[in-house]
């Protein structure tokens, strides 16, 4: 088993509010193979964008990390100084934002701006802008050596998107965190972009954390899908195994909501009745358990550990069976 | 009046014959402008100098004077700004502190504090008059004082509004991605923050070129320079209509030409408003 | 007693801020010494003594006497007045010129509003010093040519302010009610508008003092101001300039109160802002 590109283990942040802490990642563990493109799916407030944050070393300053470890290139990222880590970002480390349209700085050119991104190669900016146009003709941007002095407001969030994720090729990374990046974009872009990442691992062999909660996107491009909820890994499993045999009751109802697999008819669309626990005080049992349908008593007062129900596929739940 | 209390009947006479004062408003005011197309700004009634020679004269002194303030300003006003935007509370507090009362106390008592504490206690820049004509050593040290004096209170403002301006920028999206990109922070401050948060404060600049040319003349005359301002100012004080006339359509075209370079730098600095010009 | 409360800890509020808390003072001080200013004098201030020109401070003169041999302690004073006097006539006027036309500006036909702002720019635009140049010579110099300038020039940030309230609040639901019951033009102006643009007001007459005092201080400098013998803190600055050189005593005392009411009022002026508005852009 080869070493993975990303490993955390039981990680814990906490954001300081007048409130108290409030528990944004509670326990994670989750690792990325080299090659492997590993999914993570969950609504809004699951602690997602706290996870990433926490991998770049860009966490706000009320956030503190409790516990955990984040290894990187055979380092913990938590507790490393500020320059190492600065180090690793765009070394490393690159990250593809959600909005494509606010990514880049409206006063400088595209071009100028992914020269500066190049800044840990030794070369020259002339050397620099051929690599930009290498890299545009591969991630299928028409008329590269045009676009290098055109500004950002320039182009459509299709084409930035693609400039977004140019530029984090441009620096060679062994691990790409792409934090929701199809959600600004329309259903046709959206499947272009999907193209594009896994070329992208085919051709680059580089691994890529897809953090979304679009599930369609998630089973077309992820080799394995995490699901969190309130901060917590619920589910985890390969993508086929996971869309075909969810096992976590939260998973379960997530699919079921899904428009894109809706199976059509006249049933109305079901949701997920409640709305996510507060974090300031988290429930102290199974967090889901305040809208499962299933939940007993113990799912209120234990909180479940993962249980391994076939390999590589494991839930967070009392009630799943091994 | 201008003639003095001496003046005798026929010497009025004389004068408001020679002034045109004795023609109907209208067709004063047409002769006016007529030679005002024609460069022709008057003659000075005492020293029989044309008007243009001597606001020709006083002109460069005076934007010496608004240029150099402005840069200080600048200079330190987007120095401040950053020290404020920065992470340390003190210097925020301390900052916001020194702005305000540098926009708070009159201009004319910060030039002749600046006067009393750098000239008359301390030595080091002449009181009077703008160096000798031709030695650039000596005009740039006597250009010193009065440009602080002059661009102090702006001082305050730019500071204000690059610190507010940075806070904001520096929560945008494109700047978190220059730091995932791992670009160091100076880089992230000077080359991608700053450009877009002073835009707000150089349209201000332009807007109040009014009072930075009214802060020119208390420093003109607290300091002795030559200049517009204080060529106005004696001008009028000696009832020296021609002069005083010429000068201030000058300066009202100083001010356009401000209005119009500010225009042009933030065409410049932000490429997005140059698709609206 | 409930309806002394509220004023009492608003004072407070002002007070809690360090900076707040020397302006506050500061307004006090300089309005208490501008009314009394001409019981605590110690010397009637036009009073020449020649013999004892540029005198430092003694005990007889605590601050020393000008080149005329006034005590500089007694103009000081009395130039409070002065100042105290110019500030609130020329507030006055501005804001009787300005709200008005902020009014109808916010709340009248749009051609107004844009014409109005048009010609605010233009007033906010112009060298004031050339303008108050332009008017002494025409007018004379004396308490009226500096009301006046200065009036003018403080028109449009009242017109401004006033236009601004008046735009946000023209549509809320008090002023459509108003509307409903049949009330005229100038009752919702002056009953529904105003008052709740108290606020603001407030604010910006609190800035507006320490411009106005400088301005005066600033054209009795040029000596087109006020003329002696009132004192103003401006004229007496200019008296001492002449000798900054051998005796800056004048300068220096003459300054300090100048600076010391324009820091402390914007200062006021700030914390003001902070507490009435706190959602505005620092």
């Amino acid at each position: 088993m080869t070493a993975p590109v990303l490993g955390i283990e039981d990680l814990s942040v906490s954001y300081t509010t007048p409130h108290g802490p409030l528990q944004a990642v509670s326990g994670v563990d989750l690792s990325v193979g080299p090659g492997e493109i590993v999914g993570i799916i969950g609504e809004s407030g699951c602690g997602k964008s706290t996870l990433v944050a926490a991998i770049m070393g860009m966490l706000p300053g009320s956030a503190r990390i409790g516990s955990g470890a984040i290894r990187f290139g055979g380092r913990d990222l938590v507790g490393l100084p500020r320059e190492e880590m600065r180090k690793l970002r765009g070394g490393g480390l690159a990250l593809v934002s959600q909005n494509p349209m606010t990514a880049f700085n409206p006063v400088h050119t595209i071009g100028r701006q992914l020269t500066d991104f190049q800044h840990r190669e030794g070369v020259s900016n002339a050397v620099k802008r051929a690599r930009i146009t290498d890299m545009f003709d591969q991630v299928g941007i028409t008329d590269p050596s045009r676009r290098l002095h055109a500004y950002p407001h320039e182009f459509s969030g299709g084409m930035l998107q693609r400039m977004a994720i140019a530029a984090a090729l441009l620096t060679r990374p062994q691990l790409i965190i792409a934090d929701e990046p199809t959600t600004a974009l329309d259903v046709t872009l959206e499947a272009q972009i999907i193209a594009l990442l896994r070329r992208t691992r085919d051709e680059q062999g580089c691994s890529i954390l897809f953090v979304s909660h679009h599930l369609g996107a998630v089973a077309q491009l992820c080799d394995r899908v995490l699901v969190m909820y309130a901060g917590v890994v619920v589910e985890a499993a390969p993508v086929a195994e996971l869309f075909r045999h969810p096992a976590h009751p939260y998973t379960q109802r997530l699919l079921a909501c899904d428009p894109a697999l809706d199976a059509g008819g006249d049933q109305p669309l079901p949701t997920i009745a409640g709305q996510v626990p507060n974090l300031v005080n988290p429930p102290e049992g199974c967090r889901f358990a305040p809208r499962c349908l299933c939940a007993t008593g113990r799912c209120v007062r234990e909180r479940p550990q993962p249980v391994e129900l076939a390999p590589a596929h494991a839930a967070a739940c009392h009630l799943v069976a091994p | 009046m201008a003639l003095g209390p001496r003046a005798t009947q026929a010497m009025r006479e004389a004068y408001i014959h020679r002034m045109g004062l004795d023609r109907s408003l209208f067709e004063q005011l047409w002769r006016f402008f007529a030679r005002l197309a024609v460069g022709d700004l008057g003659t000075d009634i005492w020293s029989g100098r044309s008007v243009a020679t001597l606001v020709g004269a006083a002109l460069p002194y005076t934007v010496a004077l608004a240029v150099t303030g402005l840069g200080w300003a600048v200079l330190l006003g987007i120095g401040f700004g950053c020290l404020a935007a920065g992470p340390r509370r003190w210097l925020d507090r301390g900052v916001a502190l020194v702005s305000i009362a540098f926009i708070a106390v009159p201009p004319f008592l910060v030039a002749i504090y600046c006067l009393l504490v750098f000239s008359v206690w301390l030595h080091w820049f002449p009181a009077i008059g703008a160096g000798e004509p031709g030695d650039l050593a000596s005009e740039a040290h006597a250009l010193v004082l009065p440009s602080l004096a002059v661009g102090l209170g702006w001082i305050g403002y730019i500071a204000r509004l690059v610190r507010a301006s940075l806070l904001e920028v520096l929560q945008e999206k494109h700047i978190e991605t220059a730091r995932a990109f791992g670009l160091p922070e100076r880089v992230i401050l000077f080359r991608y923050a700053l450009p877009i948060a002073v835009i707000p404060a150089i349209s201000v600049i332009g807007v109040g070129f009014g009072a930075l040319l009214s802060g020119s003349v208390f420093a003109e005359i607290v300091f002795a320079r030559p200049g517009i301002g204080r060529l106005v100012y004696q001008a009028i004080l000696e009832r020296n209509y021609p002069v005083a006339s010429g000068a201030i359509v000058v300066t009202a075209a100083l001010y356009a030409g401000a209005m119009l370079l500010t225009d042009l730098a933030i065409a410049v600095l932000d490429p997005r408003s140059r698709a609206a010009l | 007693m409930p309806r002394f409360s509220a004023p009492l800890r608003f004072l407070q509020r002002i007070a809690a801020d360090p900076a707040g808390l020397f302006g506050l003072v500061v307004a006090v001080l300089f309005t208490i010494v501008a009314l009394l200013s001409n019981e605590i004098s110690p010397y009637d201030p036009a009073h020449i003594a020649v013999i004892h020109r540029l005198e430092g401070p003694s005990r007889a003169h605590l601050l020393g006497t000008d080149q005329l041999g006034r005590d500089t302690l007694s103009r000081i004073l009395v130039g409070s007045r002065t100042a105290l006097g110019v500030s609130v006539v020329s507030i006055l006027l501005a804001a009787t010129i300005g709200a008005p036309l902020g009014l109808l500006a916010g709340y009248g036909p749009r051609w107004f509003g844009t014409v109005l702002l048009l010609l605010l720019d233009i007033v906010n635009s112009l060298p004031m010093i050339m303008f108050a140049l332009a008017l002494l010579v025409l007018v004379g110099p004396g308490f009226w040519t500096v009301v006046g300038v200065i009036a003018f020039f403080s028109v449009p940030g009242y017109a401004r302010l006033i236009r601004a309230q008046t735009l946000s609040l023209g549509q809320s639901g008090f002023i459509l009610a108003a509307r409903a019951m049949g009330a005229g033009l100038g009752r919702i102006l002056f009953v529904h508008l105003l008052p709740n643009a108290m606020g603001a007001l407030l604010v910006v007459v609190t800035m507006d003092i320490p411009s106005v005092i400088g301005l005066e201080a600033g054209l009795s400098f040029l000596g087109i101001g006020i003329q002696p013998p009132t004192p103003s803190w401006g004229s007496i600055l200019n008296d001492g300039f002449s000798f900054i050189r051998n005796t800056p005593d004048l300068v220096i005392f003459a300054g300090l109160p100048l600076v010391a009411t324009t820091i402390g009022f914007t200062f006021l002026g700030e914390r003001l802002r902070q507490i009435l508005q706190p959602k505005a852009a620092p």
